[in-house]
């Protein structure tokens, strides 16, 4: 009896651990249809997968304060593309001095969202709506650094090279970096005051508060983290595909979105745990692979399949939580 | 001088449009409690924000241990030694009870947070305040009472010099309230001057030497509590005597109501049986968490039983809706008011036609702006609600106008029976005997109620009939409530399996 109790009750407490069952079933309903699908793909799922992980590790940390950053993916082209068209200048050619910059210009930017909708009070959707239109502009324009869109002869070799072509313990350092990313981001939520205050105040702002918690200074660091983690994003981009332009990721940041949210972050603030959001974002990367080698129909079928499968999941993910708190009830044996 | 550890002088403190404070006093001994009392809206609330740094005073100074001082920061308070339990628990639902104890005050190694350390001090101060749960669980897990149990360790953690308790027992039980006295009386014995406010005379008597009185945002005096009667005090807080705190009138009993057939619910409540006439107060008690509100929240259709019958004006109730049992004339008060009974951004006005929209407040297909007023207004003289008029926003409201926005909402609807869930908490005393007085004028008109409370002399003095809970079943029901006693409640309240002693 307690024994079965605390299965259930660390189930309830772990409201991400239902969901590796459904990346479980998944996986196996693909590999029956495509016969060695997860031998052959799991490399290039986790390549394609490193760049939106590393920005769902700074969406967890907005989504956590109770905000949200839809500019994410805007940030993603627009650091990419000026540290791109610095290196194609000559001012860069130093592959370290890239990812310091990028990682600078989405901090920068996420400082602003988050000075904008904290101490402006203007909702994050908004604020992050228009700081993505206007930041997409920016990149095709001449006057900024004279080109309007960055091409693989732009950049250094070694810059190209930098991710894809060293590995380590068979995995490229695209693939470790993100791991270095949730890693840093896991120690920062888990084990710091400033990271525990994140939580803090999207769980109960007021309380917060009266402890004496400033909320601007904690709502903008959190987009400052958002933003960091997008341009880091965007100098993963350039150096994976060699080359970004203004329509470069767009939409992605949905799926960003998604993978937090399927990982059992709440929306509201306040709940989310970095395991769980990796194996969201492992999922939406599975997701997004499976579905075309599952040759079921043309792009569009494809794109229709995968929002049905987004939406199967989620909705998996909630029953099997409803039933572990069910039998947490019974439990009580009222 | 030296004999106060903090003094407060001519505090003056101004919002748009109110003075919640006007040049009010206070003092406060090492090793003493001293009681802060005052109706809702005397300015308790705002006073205790200035001490903990939350708000700054306009006027007056703030001495602490001789020496003046500025609290421009909660955080400053907090490092001189001030730590406050508030009235709603203030914790983070989603952290756990280890984080929230020590939220703001962690230990670490170096930057970084040390759990198995956090965790392991965290049980031994839920020992300390004799709480049986695991430091580890989500504190949202928890009932209210084991939040504020949460929120005790809080403060005990912080070793505070000064602790304020505001409103500390409005959602415990009798048994949890006293073991709550023993912590503070022991921190009072180890020098810990507390400042208390408390609805609750028996909790002022009980603990207290002092009492200091706000009314209407001033200073009105402060006495030793063995040299003043309740009475005295209650005249002091108020302005006026109450004649009769507890109105309760003899009425006929009429047609059976609500009829509740072993009803259950898995988790909550098991095989309850229940039945309330017309005309008559039905109290039903228990401890917190006993399943009193999960029952009634079944009958209204807010979560569905698993088994057993409702039988509603002699119609069995099937798979049923809040709207189609209020449509079915029953009226339901929720207990967390700001939570579940009022719309807080929306006008006094909008919050009592909002159930009868449909009916009373229309011509033709439209709203009717002035039937809407005249109903709200009307409520608002029926029930003394404190407020400008009835465009001020229900947010705005002190927690007992507040409630009694929610009382006049139900009423709006024209019910044949309310529940009234905690229909006086944390309402002060002149609300109090107002809510009593319109409780007992609608069972007068026929109406039937059913109150849950925790409060054993408003259970035993406005009831007819008391049923009792304790772990999800009704252990007692009594018919008669002359020479019923609190002790014998009591006994059918307590868990049997834990209290064999």
């Amino acid at each position: 009896m307690s024994k079965h109790k605390s299965i259930y009750s660390f189930l309830i407490e772990h409201r991400e651990l239902p969901l590796l069952g459904v990346l479980a079933l998944l996986l196996a309903i693909v590999n029956i249809r495509v016969p060695g699908y997860l031998a052959n793909s799991w490399l290039n799922v986790l390549k394609n997968g490193s760049i939106n992980m590393v920005m769902c590790c700074g969406m967890l940390c907005v989504l956590l304060v109770g905000s949200i950053d839809i500019s994410t993916t805007a940030v993603l082209a627009f650091a990419g593309a000026v540290a791109g068209k610095l290196m194609g200048l000559g001012v860069i050619q130093n592959t370290l001095l890239m990812f310091v910059l990028g990682i600078a210009i989405g901090a920068a930017i996420g400082a602003v969202n988050g000075i904008l909708m904290s101490y402006g009070r203007v909702i994050a959707l908004i604020v992050t709506l228009g700081t993505s239109y206007i930041v997409r502009a920016l990149i095709p324009m001449n006057w900024l650094l004279g080109m309007n869109k960055v091409n693989p002869t732009q950049l250094t070799q070694g810059f190209k090279d930098s991710l894809i072509n060293h590995e380590f313990l068979g995995l490229p350092f695209l693939v470790w970096l993100a791991i270095l990313v949730v890693l840093l981001t896991a120690l920062f939520l888990n084990y710091t005051r400033t990271g525990r205050n994140l939580y803090a105040v999207g769980s109960n702002s007021e309380a917060a508060q009266m402890r004496g918690v400033h909320l601007n200074k904690i709502r903008v660091l959190a987009h400052t983290i958002c933003g960091a983690s997008a341009g880091l994003a965007g100098i993963m981009w350039l150096a994976f595909y060699a080359a970004i332009e203004k329509g470069s990721a767009t939409g992605d940041e949905m799926f960003t979105i998604a993978a937090c949210v399927l990982g059992g972050v709440s929306v509201t603030g306040g709940y989310g745990k970095i395991t769980g959001v990796v194996i969201g974002a492992l999922m939406v990367a599975f997701i997004d692979s499976a579905i075309p080698q599952m040759q079921i129909g043309n792009s569009m079928i494809t794109e229709f399949i995968k929002g049905i499968l987004l939406l199967f999941a989620i909705l998996l993910n909630v029953i099997l939580q409803r039933i572990s708190a069910k039998q947490d009830l019974a439990g009580r044996n009222i | 001088m030296s004999e106060y550890i903090l003094e407060l002088n001519g505090i003056t403190k101004i919002f748009p449009g109110v003075k919640a404070l006007d040049n009010v006093h206070f003092n406060l001994k090492a090793g003493e409690i001293h009681a802060l009392a005052g109706e809702n809206g005397a300015g308790k609330s705002t006073f205790i924000k200035v001490i903990t740094g939350a708000h700054q005073p306009d006027g007056g100074e703030i001495v602490l241990n001789g020496e003046r001082v500025v609290m421009s920061d909660p955080i400053i308070a907090q490092e001189r030694g001030i730590a406050a339990i508030y009235q709603h628990a203030a914790s983070y639902p989603d952290l756990s009870v280890a984080e929230n104890i020590f939220a703001g005050h962690e230990y670490k190694i170096g930057p970084f947070i040390d759990w198995g350390k956090m965790n392991r001090e965290a049980k031994k101060l839920l020992e300390a305040v004799d709480a049986d749960f695991s430091p580890t669980v989500s504190v949202g897990s928890l009932s209210v009472a084991q939040q504020q149990l949460v929120e005790i360790a809080k403060a005990l953690s912080m070793n505070a010099k000064i602790l304020i308790m505001d409103e500390p027992t409005a959602a415990l039980s009798q048994r949890e309230a006293e073991a709550l006295y023993k912590i503070a009386l022991r921190l009072r014995d180890n020098g810990t001057g507390i400042i208390l406010i408390s609805h609750r005379f028996e909790d002022i008597y009980g603990l207290a030497e002092r009492v200091t009185v706000f009314r209407d945002a001033q200073y009105i005096g402060t006495w030793n509590l063995h040299e003043v009667e309740q009475s005295f005090l209650i005249h002091q807080m108020v302005g006026r005597d109450i004649n009769q705190l507890y109105p309760k009138k003899e009425t006929e009993t009429g047609e059976e109501l609500l009829r509740l057939e072993n009803l259950s619910r898995t988790g909550f409540f098991r095989d309850v049986n229940i039945n309330v006439k017309a005309g008559e107060i039905v109290g039903l008690t228990g401890l917190v968490g006993a399943g009193r509100t999960e029952v009634m929240e079944s009958v209204f259709g807010v979560h569905q039983p698993d088994s057993g019958k409702i039988i509603f004006r002699g119609e069995e109730i099937h798979s049923h809706t809040p709207t189609q049992m209020m449509a079915k004339g029953l009226g339901y008060l929720p207990e967390d008011r700001q939570k579940d009974g009022l719309l807080l951004q929306w006008s006094i006005n909008h919050n009592i036609s909002l159930p009868v929209m449909s009916k009373e407040c229309q011509n033709g297909i439209f709203i009717s702006k002035s039937k809407e007023y005249q109903l709200s207004e009307g409520m608002k003289d029926l029930l003394a609600i404190k407020a400008p008029d009835t465009d001020t926003l229900a947010g705005a409201l002190s927690g007992g106008n507040q409630q009694k926005v929610v009382v006049a909402k139900q009423l709006a609807a024209n019910p044949k029976m309310i529940i009234l869930d905690e229909p006086t908490k944390g309402v002060d005393v002149g609300s109090k005997a107002a809510i009593y007085e319109i409780m007992s004028d609608l069972a007068s008109q026929g109406l039937g109620i059913l109150m849950i409370s925790s409060e054993l002399p408003e259970v035993i003095n406005m009831s007819d009939r008391i049923y009792v809970m304790s772990e999800g079943k009704v252990t007692a029901e009594f018919t008669d409530t002359k020479g019923l006693t609190q002790e014998m409640i009591l006994n059918a309240a307590m868990p049997k399996t834990k209290e064999a002693s």
